[in-house]
């Protein structure tokens, strides 16, 4: 047992450092530190990746646990923490070596936040989660959850503190380096390290934004899992610590992942972006560059153009100073991240760390009685004695002292020893006596007041325990000043039964137990049908009052005293109490003004009751059934009579009988046993009956023949019962006198053998109303095979069926998915056709029909003199017999000079491209300007009913005819692609330049106006018009010259 | 609606109305906004993303995503797709789809829970590079022959969502599970192949409640017990999972003993995935011929087996070649083969 008081000069000195330090601007290094190993661990990621996961199930698959009220005030976890205090050497007390009493008061402060008592906190309230430091250290020694670790051999530690970020160059201790340097097991404590400084920062320049803190979430390996904190942050009202424990257990910033005033995050799956909690709206981080403004927001949250919450901007996981919560989402969370194993394994049952390795006594359920007491009186006290450790506790003392306040200097500051209990028994480890007393005199000298009654397990510190100051606690009690107290003794009426409007007398004395005299007063009497006195309520009668004109002494008390009483006349009779009130009219202030009261019990009876005299009698305890007979006055009166029992049934009785004379006094009662016989014949005839259930109201009755051996064998008619289980009753009358007992049983009545129509029934997806129903032959083991009626629509739907195979009973409904293709005729696919197209001229393509082949492979060889000269793009897709598509393939082309024209130039031979058959029938058609007509093989045509149509001689002026080919087998016709005839020549140059000279032109032929020209470079001579030259269009590469002579012409007519 | 075309080097879309009326458009977003309900968009090959939501009952088809059957075409590449109201009764193949990034799901459908019910959608020949989200509730979704990656969104969940009533077949999926929110799923899962995703120690198994599971075939273990009220039946396991399911031995032996071609082990002793291997079940393997309609297990029995190449069902050119100019006659020639599918 060691003095409770010594922490309380340090409270006081940490609040005025708090409020020295309250212009701090701490912020927190998770999110740096998260991202930057996110990007460079992939093991990281995904740890945090598959932790969301769990987290997210765990949410959907305990929803009970994780949204239970917030004042359930019910801890589902505690979890055991261990401090490092990272000192430089300095004392205890001392700036980076927090004092004990402030580290527990951040301790303290921690679990008000989680358990919702701080001060002002609103919003999950209790989080259900504990934090309490460790008993036994991994060496299994004691341990007060304190590990202080002098770590200026660190590199860089002293002068820089820990290095939250290993790439700015700070030059400090690097994070791993002083985990490394102090850490007890992750599994089974978290681990808390609180540092000198920060990034160089330790948190003390007013106006300065520090880093003051960062915890890891579950994921990260477990060498650097834990918080690591400033030494002066670690301290109550400091919202660090529950931040950063926030963080611990899965939660982000609620503004995360922004990092800007205007860098809004998505909050498009609440659950899955931004703060992965769905009661927080997105909001940006309140910073410029960096720089945070701590203020609480109003006014528009630009994220959700809907005012700022108080969810987010007073979030203990905010930035802000107006932080007073956690949300309900949050709360989710951090229970859901308890399921994750590296926080799991804090709280199983096999984890010690919170169990002292020896005994650890502590005080429980403290409570006394009274509470109020005068000084030198007694009081009792109750309590039970509990061993929170690992090792037996030997029998010890437990003192109880009193104490004007909550903290305990014994024989010091007026606090005074009181007495011990011998608690005689070893405690094993995790045990607790049952509930102990102890009478304890206050002593008299004790002032009136209120005080703390202290009560000390191991009083006499007999006990070797880890932990000494926890072995006390405390009940509240009042210390009375010096008064009298009154009370009633010896109470008793007479006589004890009364007629209503009769007199009787009380008798009794008042006794003062107090310390001074108590004066004159009166006591009062009461009648009460019960023993709990409301006057003038619940037909609680006041009688009359006695004046004890006596000054009582204290510890005195009256001579007998008597008071002659009323019963009043119109009162019920009965039995009722007769309360005596000492100090009745309250004029008396005494210590205990409860125990005033005493009572004595009187009969009152009806006063109309006559004089006659009478006996009455009654059988068994059946009083209310009495007989009362009149009988003549006598004084000695004899009885002889037969009483009648026929209300009675056969078998053992209780005759009661007792008398009263004139004057209304009845004689004792007298009992006695009797046995009534049944005298009375059976009568009726041998039989038996039976009924269902419990509808004896229709049994049936059979008569049998007497015997005394009655075998019945019988089918009885069970047509009324429905398909279920029943009860058979019966019972008989062999004898025709006595029934038997009646005999159940159970029996099933099966169902009636199925008088329906044994079919099936089927329908798709939920369109019940559409179901087909099909008739079966009945069977009893069906095998369907058969081609159901389709559905409607191509893709997934379901098919539901069931059976009745014997006309009964419908089978369950049986559910399959299936997948409706469209409807073909095709059963072969095959490719269609195919339609290029050239640049972007798809709406005029050109087509190409197939035929019989799955897998095509083709060439087309197209005409593309009718493109430019240059590049281009062919692009083609592919149909086939379905309808269906392919994807659209491209490729470009240089679509070269044209150099080798077939001559004779009027000369043509064009070839179908389009397949049908090879039985279809061809016949090639031209188009002159009027319409597709048919040619026939002449002057100018062959092969007009072949894949090749060849022109001959065709004059210039057909230029611009078109012709195709119509392919037909008798079901079917298609076209060939389209072609244009027309005309060109070519300058070659080789003669001379005379455009007038044929030997200088392609095919030796000079052009008209229905002939297109071409003149490439590269050529002997350029072409020179000396007279007059004519051609439909002129085309010439880059380079070339063509000269028109003077008093020369060309005309080009297109 | 106009769908103008602008330059030669441009990729085609092609929009085709039930009735054959084409339109060929230059962007996704043209064609997109050419389509009406019904319509079929073909996608070229090349890498595309769509500016909004499918919103329009329509059919994508891509050029497919395997590199070795689509050299002629190219692979089509979108880089995420979202599906809400309206795409009902719509389809995709011949598609890898990505995600945006690691965080999000590569197919999303909707984005309320609240949002009227989305029903009949189908994935198939796709490569779902991350995974499908279904961030309304949707049923009668067919997702089958398809290949999923790695998802790392979700916690590694391939198929998540409030997704019921739907049918999960022939799939590779890769070290990921399939999860629903809705705790009535109903979904059927059949003939999938689940592998494990060694690096990311992702395990393989279903989350999806009320649900149908059977011919499939995990690499590590069905583990049962996360799927509530969940049917696994005749499923092929690494782990000892479930009544009625085959327990083949460990991990690596499992596909040792079950596949034609399952590949080399890894560096950390497990079988990978590769589209090289050969994943028809062995003749000797208790896999033959014992899926519940009498098919192998796997993704190459049932009722849509495995398609090699995974083109999608439209014509397929698997080669082409357009001479690079006409000759001196002007003529160009075009030699190509395409293959019709199913």
């Amino acid at each position: 047992m060691k003095n409770c008081r010594s922490h309380l000069l340090e409270i006081i000195l940490l609040m005025i450092l708090f409020s020295i330090s309250s212009n701090a601007q701490p912020i927190c290094g998770f999110d740096k530190l998260h991202v930057q190993l996110l990007k460079s661990d992939p093991n990281y990621a995904a740890s945090i990746d598959v932790n969301e996961e769990k987290i997210r199930k765990y949410i959907i698959l305990h929803p009970q646990k994780v949204q239970t009220t917030k004042t359930s005030l019910t801890t589902l976890y505690t979890i055991p923490i261990v401090i490092h205090v990272m000192h430089t050497g300095g004392s205890i007390g001392s700036i980076y070596n927090p004092s004990k009493t402030q580290l527990l008061s951040a301790i303290e402060y921690l679990n008000e936040v989680y358990n919702g008592s701080y001060p002002g906190t609103i919003g999950a309230g209790d989080i259900q989660i504990k934090f309490e430091l460790a008993k036994r250290d991994p060496n299994s020694a004691c341990t007060d959850g304190i590990d202080r670790v002098d770590a200026s051999s660190l590199p860089g530690y002293v002068l820089k503190g820990i290095d939250s970020n290993p790439n700015n160059g700070n030059n400090g201790c690097p994070e791993l380096t002083l985990k490394n340097f102090a850490r007890w097991e992750p599994a089974d404590y978290y681990n808390l390290w609180i540092v000198n400084k920060i990034d160089d920062k330790d948190g003390t320049i007013p106006g300065q934004q520090f880093t003051a803190g960062f915890a890891w979430p579950p994921g990260v390996i477990s060498s650097l899992d834990g918080l690591v904190m400033l030494a002066t942050q670690m301290k109550p009202g400091e919202k660090t610590l529950p931040h950063e424990i926030g963080h611990a257990l899965n939660l982000y910033h609620t503004f995360y992942p922004s990092t800007n005033y205007d860098d809004c995050p998505s909050n498009i799956f609440c659950s899955l972006f931004g703060d992965r909690v769905c009661d927080t709206d997105p909001v940006t981080e309140n910073a410029i560059n960096g720089v945070i403004n701590f203020e609480c927001r109003t006014g528009t949250n630009p994220c959700t153009n809907t005012p700022y919450s108080e969810n987010t901007e007073s979030n203990y996981m905010a930035y802000t100073n107006c932080h007073n919560l956690f949300t309900s989402g949050q709360k989710d969370r951090m229970l859901a991240a308890m399921s994750l194993s590296s926080r799991e394994s804090l709280v199983r049952n096999d984890n010690l760390a919170l169990k002292s390795p020896k005994a650890d006594l502590t005080v429980s359920n403290p409570q006394l009685s009274p509470h109020s007491v005068a000084p030198g009186n007694i009081v009792t006290v109750y309590f039970a004695e509990d061993n929170n450790g690992s090792l037996h506790a030997n029998p010890n003392y437990v003192n109880f002292h009193l104490s004007s306040d909550n903290i305990l200097t014994p024989g010091m500051n007026g606090d005074i020893y009181l007495d011990q209990y011998f608690v005689n028994q070893t405690l094993p480890p995790f045990s607790q006596t049952n509930v102990l007393s102890k009478q304890i005199t206050i002593p008299s000298s004790v002032a009136p007041g209120t005080y703390y009654l202290f009560f000390a397990a191991d009083g006499t510190n007999i006990i070797n325990e880890c932990i000494e100051d926890n072995n006390f606690n405390t009940a509240i009690i009042t210390v009375t000043g010096a008064c009298p107290d009154l009370t009633i003794i010896n109470s008793t009426i007479s006589p004890t039964a009364a007629l209503a409007g009769s007199n009787v007398t009380v008798y009794f004395k008042e006794d003062n137990s107090g310390d001074i005299n108590a004066g004159p007063n009166y006591v009062n009497f009461h009648l009460s049908s019960d023993d709990v006195l409301t006057p003038g309520l619940n037909g609680d009668i006041y009688l009359d009052q006695y004046f004890v004109s006596q000054t009582v002494a204290p510890h005195s008390q009256t001579a007998l005293l008597n008071k002659q009483l009323t019963i009043p006349s119109n009162i019920t009779p009965g039995t009722y109490y007769l309360f005596f009130a000492a100090d009745g009219t309250g004029v008396i202030n005494e210590c205990d003004n409860t125990n005033n009261f005493a009572t004595a019990i009187i009969s009152i009876s009806d006063p109309e009751g006559s004089a006659q005299a009478l006996y009455r009698y009654w059988f068994d305890n059946q009083f209310a059934n009495a007989v009362s007979l009149n009988v003549a006055n006598s004084t000695n009166y004899y009885l002889q009579n037969s009483i009648s029992t026929n209300i009675l049934q056969p078998g053992l009785h209780v005759f009661n009988i007792n008398f009263k004379d004139v004057n209304n006094k009845w004689s004792s009662i007298v009992s006695s046993f009797f046995y009534k016989f049944n005298n009375t014949p059976p009568v009726g005839t041998p039989r038996y009956e039976y009924w269902f259930d419990n509808m004896s109201a229709t049994r049936i009755v059979k008569n049998i023949s007497s015997t005394p051996g009655l075998l019945l064998l019988d089918n009885l008619n069970t047509n009324t019962l429905n398909t279920g289980l029943h009860t058979f009753n019966i019972r008989f009358k062999p004898d025709g006198k006595h029934w038997s007992s009646i005999s159940s049983a159970f029996f099933y009545k099966m169902p009636a053998l199925p008088t329906g129509v044994p079919k099936y029934q089927y329908w798709f997806d939920d369109k019940t109303q559409d179901s087909v129903t099909n008739v079966l032959t009945s069977t009893n083991n069906l095998i369907l095979f058969d081609s159901l009626m389709n559905t409607s629509g191509v893709g997934l739907h379901t098919l539901n069926i069931r059976f009745k195979p014997d006309g009964g009973l419908w089978s369950s409904v049986s559910s399959s998915f299936f997948y409706k293709n469209p409807v073909t005729d095709i059963n072969n696919n095959t490719i269609a056709r195919c339609v290029y197209w050239y640049d972007n001229n798809w709406q005029n393509p050109n087509l190409v029909y197939y035929s019989g082949q799955q897998n095509l492979s083709s060439i087309i060889n197209t005409d593309a003199t009718v493109l430019s000269a240059g590049m281009h793009r062919v692009s083609m897709m592919f149909r086939d017999e379905r309808g269906t598509w392919s994807s659209v393939v491209s490729d470009s082309f240089n679509r070269a000079a044209v150099t080798t024209p077939v001559c004779p130039f009027n000369n043509k031979l064009f070839v179908n491209q389009a397949f049908l058959s090879n039985n279809a029938g061809r016949q090639w058609q031209v188009n002159t300007g009027t319409g597709f007509v048919n040619l026939a093989n002449g002057t100018n045509y062959a092969g007009v009913n072949s894949d090749s149509l060849q022109i001959i001689n065709a004059p210039t002026s057909w230029y611009g005819y078109q012709y195709r080919c119509i392919l037909s087998d008798g079901n079917a016709s298609v076209n060939s692609t389209t072609y244009t005839l027309k005309f060109f020549l070519i300058w070659n140059g080789g003669s001379d330049t005379g455009w007038e000279n044929p030997a200088n032109w392609s095919c030796n032929t000079l052009p008209d106006g229905n002939v297109d020209v071409f003149v490439n470079s590269g050529v002997l001579h350029f072409p020179e018009v000396n007279t007059t030259g004519t051609c439909r269009s002129l085309t010439a590469s880059p380079g070339v010259n063509v000269t028109i002579k003077n008093g020369a012409a060309l005309n080009i007519t297109h | 609606m106009s769908c103008s075309y602008c330059c030669a080097q441009i990729p085609q879309f092609a929009v085709v109305r039930p009735d054959g009326t084409t339109y060929i458009c230059p962007s996704f977003d043209s064609a997109y906004n050419k389509a009406v309900n019904g319509d079929n968009i073909y996608l070229p090959g090349g890498n595309f993303s769509l500016s909004n939501p499918i919103s329009k009952s329509l059919h994508i088809f891509g050029a497919g995503y395997n590199q070795d059957s689509s050299m002629a075409t190219n692979i089509t590449t979108l880089n995420s797709l979202t599906i809400v109201q309206g795409g009902d009764g719509g389809s995709i193949e011949g598609v890898l789809i990505n995600r945006i990034n690691p965080n999000t799901a590569g197919v999303i459908f909707g984005d309320n829970l609240n949002q009227t019910p989305f029903s009949n959608y189908t994935i198939k020949y796709c490569y779902i590079a991350g995974s499908i989200r279904f961030s309304m509730p949707s049923s009668n979704i067919t997702i089958r022959n398809n290949y999923f990656g790695y998802a790392y969104a979700y916690g590694g969940t391939s198929i998540s969502g409030a997704i019921s009533n739907s049918f999960i077949s022939n799939n590779i999926i890769i070290g990921s599970d399939l999860s629903s929110e809705n705790p009535n799923a109903y979904l059927q899962v059949s003939n999938n192949i689940f592998f494990w995703y060694t690096n990311q120690g992702a395990i393989a198994f279903s989350f999806a409640s009320q649900s149908t599971y059977q011919n499939n075939i995990f690499q590590t273990g069905s583990v049962q017990w996360f799927s509530q009220n969940s049917n696994f039946y005749n499923n092929t396991n690494g782990y000892p999972s479930g009544l009625g399911n085959i327990y083949a031995g460990t991990t690596f032996e499992l596909f040792d003993g079950t596949f034609i071609t399952p590949g080399p082990l890894n560096p950390w002793g497990w079988h990978d995935y590769d589209v090289h291997n050969d994943y028809h079940i062995k003749p000797s393997s208790l896999c033959k011929n014992s899926g519940t309609d009498g098919t192998d297990r796997g993704i190459y029995g049932g009722t849509f087996p495995w398609k090699e190449g995974s083109v999608p069902s439209n014509p397929h050119i698997y080669f082409k070649q357009v001479t690079q100019q006409t000759n001196n006659s002007g003529q160009l020639q075009i030699q190509f083969k395409v293959r019709t599918e199913n």
